[in-house]
């Protein structure tokens, strides 16, 4: 890098300019002064990138400026993902005394009603931002966890829970942020603006088309407060990805990045 | 003084609403009825009142919101006048609070109509599975499941029941006398759907080459996965740190230069007289 490329250039030689009109000790103080500050800052700076660079990412004690960045990338502060379960409130208890009546109990063929499946996610693109991405269909682990396609080009669709085009509740759709080798295009997933255009493409080829509500991440330990994966209520689709710290030790990022988004006409 | 008072009636709020909650919403009993006596329609008396009426086999009723309590239930001809000439009971079921029925009006191992009260399981059901029970309430000996040609429950006789967790998903289900594969029922495609219970029922008659299965169903026992794994490497936090330090190594370093040219500058200022 040449000295001449320095936007400081321009801006120290300004009162060299005026000094013959000035006292000579004032510049001199002021240009000392000057250099002072930018040295400071410039070791500020440098010593702040060695930190990033260096130390490790070991959650509530990383740097604050890592964080700090990666939150201000998720954009405005937004409500948190509701913890509501809508349309499961209780039925009105009845009378104590009363045995219903003939005709007020339901009756039905003790058989299995045919259940016509909804064709399942077969591609998610997201507007804004390099996620489009083929989507399989993914069930859990045998310890719990929700299965991901083993690979940085596929999606998994939660098919226990409800298929986007549901009535009611949330699809879940997730992938890696990285693999053993790769960043994938889910790294992209807290860039998205609310209000970005998000499509599923179905097996049976048509489209759905989705709002982004929100983007926000979510501590894994508070993931079941955050309703992710809910049967029931207004029809949502999440987006699912890793984000935060990665913990060495468990060997896992600290947040869940979750997309939030609600059907379009 | 006042501090003490107000957080006496905290407390004393947070006791009320604490001992409040189960009460409200465990207070009633779910009954569901099931007619298992091959051609015969009833009518079936709770507690002496009419409440189905022209039941007919192999339907399924309810579920009966009840307050927990002892109840009688008599199964009688779809034309009797009342329930003092039952065919089946009166039987007493005991409710309790929160508790998931099904009573079974069905036929014994010989043939005789009687009544079952079973307990239905309504414990959570771990992500990607189903639960599966058999009662056998048919007039026939111990049968054995088969689930694609395999047995999964052995041995079982009426009025008895099996329940088992397995994988979610569809099943070609039949029944066999107990020891053997040849179906005496099925095979019949079962749908397991993750997250259920689903109670079969194998009724009707050996002798009579009616017997037959009935599915009921009982939902919302799903558990959600504990956790979306989405990170494997932790190259995705790497890459962020890489950019941010990136960003604040390159402002670092214009800033000294900027400094060292200032610092160049001052000192030919200073050598000069």
């Amino acid at each position: 890098m040449s000295p001449s490329a320095g936007p400081g250039r321009d801006a120290r030689r300004a009162p060299a300019h005026r000094a013959p009109v000035l006292p000579a000790p004032g510049p001199q103080r002021r240009r000392t002064a000057a250099l002072g500050a930018g040295a400071l800052l410039s070791a500020a700076l440098l010593a702040a990138a060695a930190a990033v660079a260096v130390l490790p990412a070991e959650g509530d004690d990383a740097p604050a400026t890592a964080p700090v960045a990666q939150t201000a990338v998720l954009g405005p502060a937004a409500p948190s993902l509701s913890g509501q379960r809508l349309g499961d409130g209780p039925p009105a208890p009845p009378d104590p005394d009363r045995v219903p009546d003939p005709g007020e109990v339901p009756v039905a063929p003790a058989t299995q009603a045919p259940v016509a499946p909804l064709p399942p996610p077969v591609r998610v693109e997201v507007d804004g931002v390099p996620i489009d991405m083929p989507v399989v269909p993914v069930g859990i682990e045998d310890g719990g966890a929700m299965t991901l396609p083993d690979n940085h080009v596929q999606l998994g669709w939660y098919r226990h829970g409800p298929a986007p085009g549901a009535e009611e509740g949330a699809a879940v759709i997730a992938g890696h942020v990285d693999t053993l080798t790769e960043v994938t295009p889910m790294a992209r997933l807290q860039d998205v603006a609310p209000g970005a255009e998000v499509t599923v493409e179905r097996a049976d080829g048509s489209v759905l088309r989705y709002r982004t509500e929100t983007v926000e991440r979510v501590h894994k330990r508070s993931l079941e407060d955050a309703d992710l994966f809910r049967r029931t209520g207004a029809p949502v689709l999440h987006l699912v990805t890793c984000g935060g710290e990665w913990l060495e030790e468990t060997g896992d990022y600290e947040d869940n990045v979750v997309l939030r988004a609600v059907p379009v006409g | 003084m006042r501090k003490t008072l107000s957080a006496a009636a905290v407390l004393g709020l947070g006791l009320g609403a604490l001992t409040m909650a189960p009460a409200s919403a465990a207070e009633h009993a779910q009954l569901s009825v099931l007619h298992g006596v091959p051609d015969t329609v009833v009518d079936v008396y709770v507690n002496g009142e009419l409440t189905l009426d022209d039941f007919a086999p192999g339907t399924l009723a309810g579920p009966l919101e009840l307050p927990a309590g002892s109840y009688d239930l008599a199964v009688t001809a779809p034309d009797a006048a009342d329930a003092s000439a039952p065919i089946i009971g009166p039987v007493t079921a005991q409710l309790e609070s929160g508790g998931n029925y099904t009573a079974a009006a069905h036929l014994d191992a010989e043939g005789n109509p009687t009544a079952a009260l079973f307990t239905n399981d309504m414990s959570e059901v771990a992500a990607g599975k189903s639960h599966l029970t058999v009662r056998h309430v048919a007039a026939a000996p111990a049968v054995d499941v088969l689930a694609g040609g395999q047995p999964i429950i052995q041995g079982l006789e009426n009025p008895n029941e099996q329940t088992l967790p397995v994988d979610a998903g569809t099943v070609s289900a039949s029944v066999a006398a107990a020891g053997t594969t040849d179906p005496v029922i099925g095979p019949a495609d079962l749908t397991l759907a993750e997250g259920t219970h689903n109670i079969v029922y194998a009724w009707g008659s050996l002798e009579a080459g009616n017997l037959q299965l009935a599915v009921q169903t009982l939902g919302g026992m799903e558990q959600a996965p504990g956790a979306v794994p989405g990170g494997q490497s932790g190259l995705a936090a790497q890459e962020q740190r890489t950019l941010l330090s990136t960003g604040l190594a390159a402002a670092g370093a214009l800033g000294l230069v900027g400094v060292a040219f200032g610092a160049r500058r001052v000192l030919a200022g200073a050598r000069r007289p």
